[in-house]
C-alpha cells in the first residue's frame, strides 16, 4: 500500500500519523499522570518512594537517542508498548483479586490506560508498515511472567510500570516528533507539538 | 412443541412443589411473558391445593383482559392444572386472568401481564460525541419499536489491520435500554483506532450492527472558551482587543479555529471573525477592527478542533466601546411656546433628541443651551443640562437659542431656533391638513400657499396630554406629506396633529387637526336625562361622554324609546345635538329611553332612563280649571248671598223659639231657689261627700260601660220619646213614686226605665250626691219646670222628707241658691246631655250598699235622683210650652 503511494504522499500519512501518535502519546502521558496518582492514593504508597527498574520493560531513557533511525525508534517503542499491555493486563487482573469490585475507579482508569497503550501499539504498528517495514510478530507472552510476589511488592511493581509508562509516554512524543521532521526516518513535524 | 413439553414438566414439577408447601390460592406459568405478536400464547394455572377435592381445574375458566376464552382453548392437564391456548395474540400488552368457577360464582385466582412484541433491528445511524476528559457518548437509531424489554449494548473496540480487538468486554462496552450511552471519565481513552457496534437484544432475539470506526479528533466537543477581556486601544479609533482563554480539556496538540462574533449593539448587526490557533496556545487575543466610533460592542467567541464537526458553545458574552469622538450630527431641536405669563413674559420649553445618524454620538455627556435676545447677542445666556428638555423663561423679545450635544471628544453642532417676539404675527401658510390610514401608516398630508416653503415642522401629542415635554415632532424636508409607522400611536387615543411650515429661521403658524389612528366603540354611552315632560312630548338632553371614552370622532347620537310593553323607536341626531324632543308619545305611559353614541367603528348605549308621560297638559289642565273655578265662584256668591240673607233664611228654616223664661203660661216661684228642698237634699248630701269630688264620677264612669250604653240607649228613646205628650211626663212621676218605695236593683232600673223617656228635648232631673255641678245645671231649669205637676209633686215630698235637715243646711242651701241663680241666665242645657251620661256614677252602687238604711227616709228622692238624675232642659221646657 505504501508502495502505491506516492511520495508525498507518504510524507503527509506519515505526518498525519505522527500528529496523531503524538496527540495518543500526550494524552497517554496525561492520564498516566492521573492514574499514578489514583494509584499511589488507593495503594497507600508513598509518591515518593523509590522503585528498581521493572524487569521486561525496556528503559526509556537511550544513550543514543538522537542517532537511533525512525524505524529502530518505532521498534523501540512498539515493544515497550507491548510490554506495557502484559504487565497492565496483570495488574489490573491483580487489582481486581485484590479489591474487587471495590475500588472501580481504579480499575476503570487502569482500564483505560490499558485501552490507550493497545491503541497506541496498534497505531505504531501502522507507522511501521508505512516505514515499509512489518511490525514484528507479536508472541502475545511479553515480559516473563514474574515470580510470585507479595502484596507490597506487586504494589511497588505496579508503581514502577506506571512510573516508566509515563516516561515512555514523553518519549514517544519525542520520537514521533522526529519521524515527523522531513528526511528518510525523520520529518519536520508541525510546530504545533514543538512545546512538549 | 418441544418447549411445551418442558413447561409441562417444569409446572407438574412446580405444582407438586406448590402443592406441597405453597399457601397461594393458584399460580400461573409463564409469568409476565413476552411473546412474538401474532404467535400463540400458551398459559398454565395451577389451583392451590386446599381447593380439592371440591374443586379442580375442570371449574377453571380464562379470561383475556375482560373477554371469556372459549372453552375449546382450555385443557385441562390433571386434576389442579389447566392450561389455555391463545392463538394469534397482537395485543401490546394484556392480562390473562385464571378464574375458578363454582357453584356459578367466579373467583379470580392469579392473572399475568403478557406482552407481545418484535424482535430487535439492526442498529443504525451510530453517531458519537467526545467531550474530552469528561465522557463519550454515543447514540443511534434502533429501527422498529420492538414493543418489548430492548437492551442496547455499545461496544468499543479497537480495529487494526489484522481485525477487530475486544480490548475488555466490561470497560469497552454500556449497555441502556435507550438509543443513547455513555463511557464516563476516566473511562474515555483517546484513540484513533476505535469502532462502535451497538448489539440490540430482547427475548426474541437479538441484532448487531457493523463496527462503525470514529476517530475521536472528529468527534471531538470541548468547553467553550472564557473571554478574559475586551479592551480599547487609547488612541486608536474603531479597533478593540478581545482576549480569550482556550480550555484544557482539549485533545492536545491539535490545531482549533476559533470564531469571534461581534455585534453592534447600536444597530444591532453581527460580525464574524476566524482565528486559527493551535492547542498548545493557552490565551489567544484578536483586534476587531473597522468599527464604529463611540459604538458598544457584545462580543463572544467559540472553538473547534480542525478536525472536529462539533463547535463549542458561544461563550459568555462581553460588552465594550469603541473609542468615542465628538458627535457629528447637531440635534433634533423644538420648541413649546406657552403665553401664560402677563407683560409679555413666557415660558419656552425646549425639546430634543439625537439624530440616528451612524457611527452614533456615543456616550452624550450633555447639552448646552444657550440663547439671546435676537437684537441684543451680548445678553447670551447659557444654561448646561444632561436632560433632554428645558423651559426657557423669556421676555416678551424674539430669541435665538442655539443646543449642542457634548462628550467626552467634543460637542455637535448648534442647532438654531428662533422665538418670535410676542408681537409678531406668524404667516398663514398652510392652507389644509388632512390625515389618513393605510394598513401600516399613519399619513399627514397638507396644502401649502407658499411652494417656495420646502421645511415643515410635524408635531402630535394626545388630546388628553398636557405637559409639553411629551411631545412628538419631525422635521419634513422637501414634502407635503409625511408618514408614520402606525405603530408609534396609541390606538383608540385622539391625537393633535400640527403642521408648521419654517421659512428661514423663523417658524409659520401651524395649522392643527385631530386624528385618530385607529377607532373602537365609545367605552361609555351617554346618560340620559328628560326636561319639560308634557303629555305627549319629552325632551330628553345628555351630556358628551368624556374624551377618553370616545375611542374615535362621535358621528351621532341615537336616542332609543319604547313605552312599557310596546315597540321600541328610535331617532338619530347629529354629534354636535346634545338633548331632543320626542313627540307623539302617549299620555300617562312609562317610556324607558337610552341614548347610543356612535363613532365610526360603533356606538355604545347609555344607562335607561324611564319616565312618565304626563296625565294632562297645560291646556286640558286650564279646561278643566275654568269650569271649576267658575263653580267656585258661584258657590262663594252663594254664601255670600246667604251669609247676607242670613236672617231671612233663618226665619225661613229656622224660627225663633220662644223663651220659656219669659212665657207667661206658667208662674215660676220666685222663692223655690230659697225654699227647695231638692237642693237642700243636695247640700245636705254634699256633707258628707263634699262639693269638690265632682271628678269621681269621670272616673266611675268607664267601670258602669253597660250603663252608659244604657243612656246611650236612652238617647234613642229619648228620641223616640220626643213625640210624648204631658202624660209621659206624668208617667216619670209614677215611676218616681214607685222608686222611693223599691229595693236598690229596682230603683236603679226604673231610673233608667226614667231615663229613656227624657231626652234632651224632654225635661228631665239629674241629682246625686257626687254631682254638684251637674246638678246646677240641671237645678235651674228643674226649678222653671214648676208648672209640670209631677215635678213639683216630687219636689214638694222631699221637702218634707228634708225638712229636719234644713236648718243645719241652711248656710250650703244659700250658697246653691246664688249659684242657682247665677246659672238661670242659661236656660238652655242642651250640652247637658253629655253631662247625664256621667250619672251612671261607680260610688252609685256603694252609696246603695253602704247606705240604704241611713238614708231611705232622709232623702228618698235624691237617692233616686242621684242615679236617675233629673234635671230639664230648655227642649222640653219648649215641648212643654208648646203643650
Amino acid at each position: 500500500m505504501a508502495a502505491a503511494d506516492t511520495p508525498s504522499a507518504t510524507t503527509l500519512r506519515r505526518r498525519d500519523l505522527c500528529s496523531r501518535g503524538i496527540r495518543l502519546a500526550r494524552k497517554m502521558r496525561s492520564d498516566v499522570a492521573d492514574l499514578l496518582d489514583i494509584y499511589v492514593e488507593r495503594q497507600g504508597l508513598d509518591a515518593s518512594v523509590s522503585v528498581a527498574a521493572v524487569e521486561g520493560v525496556p528503559a526509556a531513557a537511550a544513550e543514543h537517542w538522537s542517532e537511533q533511525t525512525g524505524t529502530q525508534r518505532l521498534l523501540d517503542n512498539l515493544a515497550a508498548y507491548r510490554a506495557f499491555r502484559t504487565l497492565l493486563a496483570q495488574m489490573l487482573e491483580e487489582q481486581r483479586e485484590q479489591l474487587g469490585d471495590a475500588d472501580a475507579a481504579l480499575g476503570r482508569a487502569l482500564a483505560a490506560v490499558l485501552l490507550q497503550v493497545s491503541a497506541f501499539a496498534y497505531h505504531l504498528e501502522e507507522l511501521l508498515e508505512l516505514e515499509s517495514r512489518g511490525p514484528p510478530g507479536d508472541e502475545g507472552d511479553g515480559p516473563p511472567a514474574p515470580p510470585r510476589l507479595s502484596l507490597f511488592e506487586q504494589k511497588l511493581r505496579g508503581l514502577g510500570v506506571l512510573r516508566e509508562l509515563a516516561q515512555w509516554a514523553v518519549r514517544s512524543v519525542r520520537d514521533l516528533r522526529q519521524l515527523a521532521r522531513p528526511g528518510p526516518g525523520a520529518g519536520s513535524a508541525p510546530g504545533l507539538a514543538e512545546g512538549q | 412443541m418441544f418447549s411445551c413439553w418442558i413447561w409441562m414438566f417444569i409446572l407438574l414439577c412446580g405444582s407438586s412443589v406448590a402443592d406441597e408447601n405453597s399457601i397461594r390460592d393458584a399460580d400461573i406459568f409463564p409469568s409476565s411473558p413476552e411473546i412474538e405478536r401474532g404467535s400463540t400464547l400458551k398459559l398454565f394455572c395451577v389451583l392451590g391445593k386446599h381447593y380439592t377435592p371440591q374443586r379442580n381445574a375442570s371449574h377453571i375458566i380464562w379470561k383475556l383482559n375482560r373477554e371469556l376464552i372459549a372453552q375449546e382453548n382450555y385443557n385441562i392437564v390433571n386434576e389442579t392444572v389447566s392450561s389455555v391456548i391463545i392463538h394469534n395474540f397482537t395485543y401490546n400488552k394484556a392480562h390473562v386472568k385464571c378464574f375458578i368457577k363454582y357453584l356459578g360464582k367466579e373467583q379470580l385466582l392469579v392473572h399475568t401481564e403478557v406482552k407481545s412484541g418484535f424482535p430487535p433491528d439492526t442498529p443504525g445511524n451510530i453517531s458519537c460525541i467526545y467531550y474530552f476528559n469528561v465522557e463519550l457518548t454515543c447514540n443511534w437509531t434502533s429501527g422498529r419499536e420492538t414493543n418489548l424489554t430492548t437492551i442496547y449494548t455499545l461496544y468499543r473496540k479497537i480495529k487494526n489491520k489484522q481485525g477487530l480487538i475486544m480490548p475488555d468486554s466490561e470497560l469497552s462496552s454500556c449497555r441502556s435500554k435507550t438509543e443513547s450511552c455513555s463511557f464516563r471519565h476516566p473511562n474515555t481513552p483517546f484513540s484513533n483506532s476505535f469502532c462502535f457496534q451497538v448489539k440490540a437484544q430482547n427475548v426474541l432475539g437479538e441484532a448487531s450492527s457493523e463496527c462503525v470506526p470514529i476517530a475521536m479528533e472528529n468527534i471531538e466537543k470541548f468547553e467553550p472558551p472564557e473571554i478574559l477581556s475586551i479592551k480599547k486601544v487609547a488612541g486608536i479609533k474603531q479597533l478593540l482587543t478581545v482576549t480569550w482563554k482556550i480550555p484544557e480539556d482539549i485533545i492536545p496538540a491539535q490545531y482549533l479555529n476559533c470564531q469571534v462574533r461581534y455585534r453592534n449593539l447600536y444597530s444591532n448587526s453581527s460580525e464574524i471573525d476566524t482565528v486559527a490557533v493551535t492547542s498548545e496556545e493557552k490565551v489567544v487575543s484578536l483586534n476587531l477592527t473597522g468599527l464604529w466610533d463611540s459604538t458598544e460592542y457584545s462580543v463572544d467567541v467559540r472553538c473547534i478542533g480542525v478536525e472536529s464537526k462539533f463547535w463549542s458553545e458561544w461563550s459568555r458574552e462581553k460588552t465594550a466601546s469603541t473609542e468615542e469622538k465628538a458627535p457629528s450630527e447637531k440635534v433634533d431641536l423644538w420648541r413649546i411656546i406657552e403665553f401664560s405669563h402677563p407683560a409679555g413674559n413666557r415660558s419656552v420649553h425646549l425639546i430634543w433628541k439625537l439624530l440616528s445618524n451612524i457611527p452614533p454620538p456615543g456616550r452624550i455627556l450633555g447639552y448646552k443651551i444657550q440663547y439671546f435676545p435676537e437684537n441684543n447677542a451680548a445678553l447670551q445666556m447659557t444654561n448646561i443640562t444632561a436632560n433632554k428638555k428645558i423651559v426657557l423663561p423669556l421676555n416678551e423679545e424674539a430669541y435665538i437659542i442655539s443646543v449642542t450635544a457634548y462628550n467626552s471628544a467634543g460637542s455637535s453642532p448648534a442647532a438654531i431656533l428662533r422665538i418670535p417676539s410676542t408681537d409678531e404675527k406668524p404667516p398663514e401658510i398652510i392652507e389644509t391638513v388632512r390625515t389618513y390610514t393605510t394598513n401600516e401608516e399613519m399619513i399627514v398630508e397638507w396644502i401649502s400657499s407658499e411652494p417656495e416653503v420646502t421645511e415643515y415642522v410635524v408635531e402630535w401629542y394626545e388630546e388628553l396630554e398636557t405637559d409639553p415635554f411629551i411631545r412628538s415632532w419631525q422635521y419634513i424636508s422637501n414634502s407635503t406629506k409625511w408618514k408614520a409607522n402606525k405603530k408609534i400611536f396609541k390606538p383608540f387615543v385622539c391625537y393633535n396633529m400640527s403642521v408648521y411650515p419654517l421659512y428661514g429661521n423663523k417658524v409659520a403658524a401651524p395649522y392643527s387637526i385631530q386624528a385618530y389612528v385607529q377607532e373602537k366603540e365609545p367605552s361609555e354611552g351617554p346618560v340620559a336625562d328628560t326636561d319639560v315632560l308634557g303629555k305627549n312630548e319629552v325632551v330628553i338632553k345628555w351630556e358628551e361622554i368624556s374624551k377618553d371614552k370616545r375611542n374615535g370622532f362621535i358621528t351621532n347620537y341615537t336616542i332609543f324609546y319604547k313605552p312599557e310593553g310596546g315597540k321600541e323607536l328610535n331617532e338619530m341626531v347629529n354629534s354636535d345635538v346634545l338633548h331632543h324632543r320626542l313627540t307623539s308619545l302617549q299620555a300617562n305611559t312609562q317610556y324607558t329611553v337610552h341614548i347610543m353614541a356612535s363613532n365610526r367603528a360603533g356606538g355604545t348605549s347609555g344607562e335607561p332612563k324611564t319616565f312618565k308621560t304626563l296625565k294632562f297638559n297645560k291646556e286640558d289642565i286650564i279646561f278643566i280649571a275654568i269650569p271649576v273655578g267658575l263653580s267656585m265662584f258661584f258657590l262663594l256668591g252663594l254664601w255670600i248671598t246667604c251669609i247676607l240673607k242670613k236672617h231671612t233664611f233663618k226665619k225661613v228654616c229656622w224660627p225663633d223659639i220662644p223663651n220659656p223664661a219669659g212665657s207667661v203660661a206658667v208662674e215660676w216661684p220666685l222663692d223655690a231657689p230659697m225654699n227647695n228642698s231638692f237642693l237642700k237634699g243636695v247640700t245636705y248630701e254634699d256633707k258628707t261627700v263634699g262639693l269638690e269630688d265632682v271628678s269621681v264620677l269621670e272616673d266611675c264612669f268607664p267601670e258602669e260601660d253597660h250603663e252608659g250604653l244604657l243612656l246611650m240607649n236612652c238617647e234613642k228613646h229619648v228620641s223616640e220619646c220626643t213625640d210624648s205628650n204631658v202624660n209621659g211626663v206624668q208617667n216619670i212621676s209614677e215611676h218616681k213614686i214607685t222608686l222611693l218605695n223599691g229595693n236598690k236593683k229596682i230603683l236603679y232600673n226604673e231610673e233608667h226605665e226614667v231615663a229613656k223617656c227624657l231626652s234632651p228635648s224632654m225635661p228631665y232631673v239629674i241629682t246625686g250626691e257626687d254631682f254638684r255641678s251637674q246638678m246646677h245645671s240641671a237645678l235651674i231649669p228643674a226649678k222653671k219646670i214648676q208648672p209640670i205637676e209631677m215635678l213639683e209633686d216630687d219636689l214638694r215630698e222631699t221637702q218634707q222628707i228634708s225638712v229636719k235637715n234644713e236648718k243645719s243646711d241652711n248656710e250650703e242651701a244659700l250658697k246653691l241658691e246664688d249659684f242657682s241663680e247665677k246659672t238661670l241666665f242659661n236656660p238652655y242645657l242642651r250640652n247637658s246631655v253629655k253631662t247625664r251620661e256621667f250619672l251612671i256614677s261607680e260610688n252609685l252602687p256603694e252609696h246603695s250598699k253602704n247606705e240604704p238604711k241611713k238614708q231611705p227616709t232622709v232623702l228618698p228622692a235624691f237617692q233616686q235622683n242621684a242615679v236617675g238624675q233629673s234635671y230639664i232642659t230648655l227642649d222640653i221646657v219648649g215641648l212643654a210650652t208648646a203643650h
